[in-house]
């Protein structure tokens, strides 16, 4: 058998046994997911530059602690999962593993070479979906055990996965050598079988980053080209898979976006800083003209909400550790947490306490 | 300007002197041995009273006086562990007068801790001679990686090999082969493995800023390979088989004519490099075979040397081809990407000395190089194939005279002049050229308590656009007996090079045009030495610590589009050299040992514990030889310590170490002497590297044999 036969066998063997796996991982008893017991919110920012995650206390952001992920990569977004965190690693092709709650790295699992892994969603408490924007493709991967799914085409770049209502959405950017070659598109998968299932166009260029909206949409937020001032948004109706509203007018490379209960949209633009856009009335609060510059700096990277509202932003300093800003409702920064170096994506979870 | 023409011509003016050596005085040559043993010793002392002239034996014992005045003189030698001798000698006008000097060994009693002086002006570490024998090597990278202060980043065997020193950058560091720099015109680095072991006959290196001697590049420290004389006797003749698919053959043939000496040496180098290897765990794990890693080269070289009693000359010339894979990380590898080297060189050097009193020298260079570097299917970007060519030439002229007993003044300019063709450049500088030059002034003044000062003061133009930068050097020594001390202040700088300011950006990288010179503008370095004899064993103990931040050093990181370009950043640096030598002569044993303790750190306000990246703190060795009439055996072993792949306290590398052993045996024939070693590196299979995922292979072995006359 040749080499490249057996590989095909192989990849072939996961996938079935991925299959067969599956309906296994969602109640994984490793992953208590009944919180009858006292928990903590905590902070969890991926930094690029030295390869890292800062997890912080929510309540009490003066208590951090830095989890290494690597000796190389360029970690730009991450998946968190109650205890568990997985980091797709960039150049590296592998997804590093975090136990949050005691802050350390449970492993790292390899992908495909010249996978460029970024993008990264749960499926369930064990399966996450892992974009490899170098192959088209997205790669299951069980994060306890630690074993890695055959991988499923999808659209050129994907960078970005969203799962909802029991389909995962795949961000395609549609890059060819690292720019914009064509109106972005969404790859759905349905999450239990992981086959494709629809594509839907969009308007806009480079999607990177998206939420779902309290309305249940999916808004997916465009980077377009940088220096071109062109990134857009795509609100996106999941039932009809269909784009419902494209909004132009995003500023210099919006790579992030979070939405907060009353629809209010905010995004982290590199090129001006963080823009709010009001859902409910098709206007921004605060557009690229008159962007909110948290901690004074007039980028922005990540944008999270905490359980209480509250709105995160990270300033992209990759040569020096850099922050997190807790920003008040006039958005400017009330609490500002050290970090590591190039920060780039922030998410929420709750650990048991005394963790 | 064309300055090559002038160069040429000021340098056959200044060979055409030769002729008149009869109106010169005389020369001393001497030998000095171990009255007990027989034994050469080497790095004795031998000096002739009333004068500066002044020589350092080599491995063999054997020194050289020249320019010597006719007339009545007293011989001084001495060397650590023996007692000091004099001897009257008569040196006649233009002949050479032969001494054999035996040396008493004294027996000292050492109580506590052992400290001394570093008497030396330069305070070089250096390998000459039988020395270099002792030690497995393929590349210059090899040998100069054992000596202390000095780090190699090699990027997996048989790739590129550039030296920091003291934590400096690669392109801090000043490399030149018969005084010509090999540092590359587009990266500022110099690679070592580019030059073959067997043509290195010494190895020099000189740890900290010697800008106010060597200029622009000297901020970290200075190598300098020498490739004239011979190790292996006049005619040698060697191959080796290997691990990995090494071979190498190579001949050298040297022969004393009326004229001077004559020399030839060529050699060949093969490596496949292919081998399997763990995938780093932190990598995604697994295993991978390393493709891609092979190795082609050749060199070739000839030299005419040549002295009478005032003048010493040398001229030679070589090229050398390299073809290699880059076979690129671990974690992301290169099956196509391939780099080319081709360089020539021509070089040469006249020196002329009146007596002690004054001394003239000069020395000239001509080099072209073509590299080429290309990867049509690379891990990542885009595919390139880009070719950078260099035509250079350069030159100094430096003089010294002694106005009054106990001073000396000198002087000295230096230029450079390159044309270098990149498409690696942005395209308006795809074709430039630039000049160089620098003008420095010397000056020392013997004081009381055996005390020498020592001043000097280097004024340079460098780099693109062309900047003034001035350098000193001030040096305050004291040697008594066994004892040494020596305390100096000095600066330096290492300009940006064309590839930090002008590299044609492209996916993932950008230029910074408005870079800033990496300076060091206050260095200071203590040194204390000690040598002596207890008990029979020769013993030397030298450690010398060093303060000196760095304004600027130039590092590469990336913004938030993952561009990486190069930045100014300030560091603190401080460190301390230690190094111990233990020999026994009746027993053939000999003990190496050195550690380093290197701290660079991160001028960041708050947080300034953080080591630069890839810069280990610690670092040591030990080496073991024994040799006999017709055996020698060895033992290094070399520790490389924590270090961190990022810019901040995380994801720290653990500390290794490695192990090397060889054995050979060297027996005479009636054609030559035949030497046959075997070499196993990494003999306890450490597949570490100072570098994350550059893989290495672990144990390795390699036979040679060599016949030599």
């Amino acid at each position: 058998m040749s080499a490249r036969s057996f590989r095909k066998f192989f990849n072939g063997f996961l996938g079935v046994l991925l299959l067969v796996a599956l309906p296994a991982c969602g109640d994984d008893p490793l992953v208590p997911v009944v919180p009858d017991i006292s928990t903590r919110e905590i902070g969890v920012v991926v930094t690029s530059t030295d390869v890292a995650l800062t997890i912080f206390d929510v309540e009490d952001p003066t208590q951090t602690e830095t989890v290494g992920l690597g000796a190389d990569g360029s970690p730009v977004s991450l998946a968190v999962r109650g205890p568990l965190a997985a980091v797709p690693l960039g150049v590296v092709p592998a997804v590093a593993v975090v136990d949050l709650g005691d802050g350390s790295l449970l492993r790292t699992i390899g992908l495909a070479e010249g996978s460029g892994a970024t993008g990264v969603a749960f499926v369930n408490d064990s399966i996450v979906l892992v974009a490899n924007p170098n192959l088209n493709s997205v790669t299951p991967v069980n994060v306890l055990a630690g074993t890695t799914g055959a991988a499923i085409d999808v659209g050129r770049f994907p960078q970005g996965v969203v799962v909802e209502g029991g389909r995962a959405y795949v961000l395609n950017a549609e890059l060819e050598n690292f720019a914009p070659a064509g109106p972005s598109t969404i790859t759905v998968l349905d999450a239990s079988s992981l086959a494709v299932i629809d594509t839907i166009e969009l308007s806009g260029q480079n999607a990177a980053d998206g939420v779902i909206g309290p309305d249940g949409r999916l808004y997916v937020i465009q980077s377009g080209s940088w220096g071109e001032s062109n990134g857009s948004l795509s609100v996106v109706d999941l039932a009809s898979g269909t784009e419902v509203d494209f909004v132009e007018g995003f500023g210099n490379f919006p790579g992030s976006i979070a939405m907060d209960g009353d629809g209010r949209v905010y995004s982290g633009v590199f090129g001006v800083g963080m823009l709010v856009w009001n859902s409910s009335t098709g206007g921004f609060t605060h557009g690229p003209d008159d962007a909110a510059t948290p901690g004074g700096v007039a980028s922005t990277s990540g944008i999270a909400i905490d359980s209480e509202g509250r709105v995160y932003a990270l300033t992209p300093d990759c040569q020096d550790p850099a922050f997190v800003h807790r920003l008040n409702t006039s958005y400017e920064s009330e609490t500002s947490i050290p970090v590591g170096i190039c920060p780039f994506a922030i998410a929420f979870t709750e650990v048991e306490e005394g963790l | 300007m064309r300055v090559f023409p002038y160069l040429v011509g000021a340098f056959a003016l200044l060979v055409m002197p030769l002729d008149i050596r009869a109106q010169f005085p005389g020369e001393v040559r001497g030998v000095v041995v171990d009255v007990l043993s027989g034994r050469p010793v080497p790095s004795a002392e031998a000096a002739l009273s009333g004068s500066s002239a002044l020589a350092a034996t080599d491995a063999a014992g054997s020194f050289r006086l020249r320019g010597i005045e006719p007339g009545r003189h007293t011989l001084r030698v001495r060397a650590p562990g023996y007692a000091p001798l004099t001897r009257d000698i008569a040196v006649e006008n233009g002949k050479v007068t032969s001494v054999r000097v035996e040396l008493v060994p004294e027996v000292v009693e050492v109580e506590g801790v052992l400290a001394q002086i570093e008497a030396g002006p330069t305070g070089a570490r250096s390998l000459r001679g039988e020395e270099l024998r002792g030690f497995p090597a393929s590349t210059a990278g090899d040998l100069a990686a054992s000596l202390p202060g000095v780090r190699i980043e090699t990027r997996g065997r048989g790739g590129a090999q550039v030296p920091s020193i003291r934590a400096s950058g690669g392109d801090a560091v000043l490399v030149l082969v018969d005084g010509v720099p090999i540092n590359d015109p587009v990266t500022g680095e110099a690679d070592l493995s580019t030059v073959r072991a067997g043509d290195v006959t010494a190895v020099h290196v000189l740890p900290g800023g010697q800008s106010a001697r060597y200029g622009a590049r000297a901020e970290g420290g200075v190598i300098l390979l020498e490739t004239t004389g011979s190790v292996n006797g006049d005619r040698s003749v060697g191959i080796a088989v290997g691990s990995l698919g090494e071979q190498s053959l190579d001949a050298r043939f040297e022969r004393e004519l009326a004229l001077g000496t004559f020399g030839v040496s060529a050699g060949v180098r093969r490596l496949d490099g292919q081998f399997g290897f763990e995938i780093p765990e932190s990598a995604g794990g697994g295993r991978s075979t390393r493709e891609n890693a092979h190795v082609r080269g050749e060199d070739a070289s000839v030299r005419w040397s040549g002295q009478s009693d005032r003048v010493r000359f040398h001229l030679g010339a070589s090229g050398e081809r390299l073809e290699r894979g880059l076979p690129g990380r671990a974690f992301a590898p290169s099956r196509t990407g391939d780099q080319a080297l081709s360089r020539g060189r021509l070089f040469g050097s006249l020196e002329i000395a009146d007596g002690s009193r004054r001394e003239l020298a000069t020395n000239g260079y001509f080099v072209f190089q073509t590299m080429e570097h290309r990867d049509s299917a690379p891990p990542f970007g885009d595919p390139f194939d880009d070719q950078t060519t260099l035509r250079g030439a350069g030159g100094e002229a430096r003089g010294s005279m002694a106005i009054r007993p106990g001073t000396r003044l000198g002087a000295g300019l230096g230029v450079s002049h390159l044309r270098v063709r990149s498409t690696q450049l942005v395209p308006d500088l795809q074709d430039m050229t630039r000049t160089d030059a620098g003008l420095w002034l010397s000056g020392s003044q013997e004081g009381p308590l055996a005390t020498m000062l020592s001043a000097s003061a280097r004024l340079d133009r460098s780099g693109l656009p062309g900047r003034w930068y001035v350098s000193h050097d001030v040096a305050l020594a004291w040697s008594e007996g066994r004892f040494g001390a020596r305390i100096g202040h000095r600066s330096s700088f290492s300009p940006p090079t064309l590839g930090d300011q002008f590299f044609r950006e492209g996916v993932g990288v950008e230029p910074n045009p408005d870079l800033e010179a990496e300076r060091v503008p206050s260095e200071w370095v203590v040194g204390v030495t000690y040598e002596g004899r207890v008990s029979g064993v020769l013993a030397s103990v030298e450690a010398e610590a060093y303060h000196g931040d760095i304004q600027g050093m130039i590092v590469w990181l990336p913004d938030f589009r993952f561009v990486w370009s190069p930045r100014n950043r300030d560091v603190h640096r401080r460190g301390l050299d230690l190094s111990m030598r233990l020999g026994h002569a009746a027993s053939g044993l000999d003990v190496r040992g050195h550690v380093a303790w290197n701290r660079a750190t991160y001028a960041r306000p708050g947080q300034e514990d953080v080591q630069v990246v890839y810069r280990p703190e610690h670092g040591g060795g030990v080496l073991v030889t024994w040799s006999s009439e017709s055996w020698r055996a060895s033992m290094g072993t070399d520790f490389v310590g924590a270090r961190y792949p990022v810019p901040n306290r995380v994801n720290e590398l653990p500390s290794f170490w490695t192990t090397d052993v060889s054995v050979a045996r060297r027996v005479r024939t009636s054609i030559g002497t035949l030497e046959i070693a075997a070499e196993v590196e990494r003999v306890f299979d450490h597949e570490d590297s100072l570098i994350f995922a550059f893989p290495d292979p672990g144990r390795t072995a390699r036979v040679s044999v060599r016949l030599g006359r």
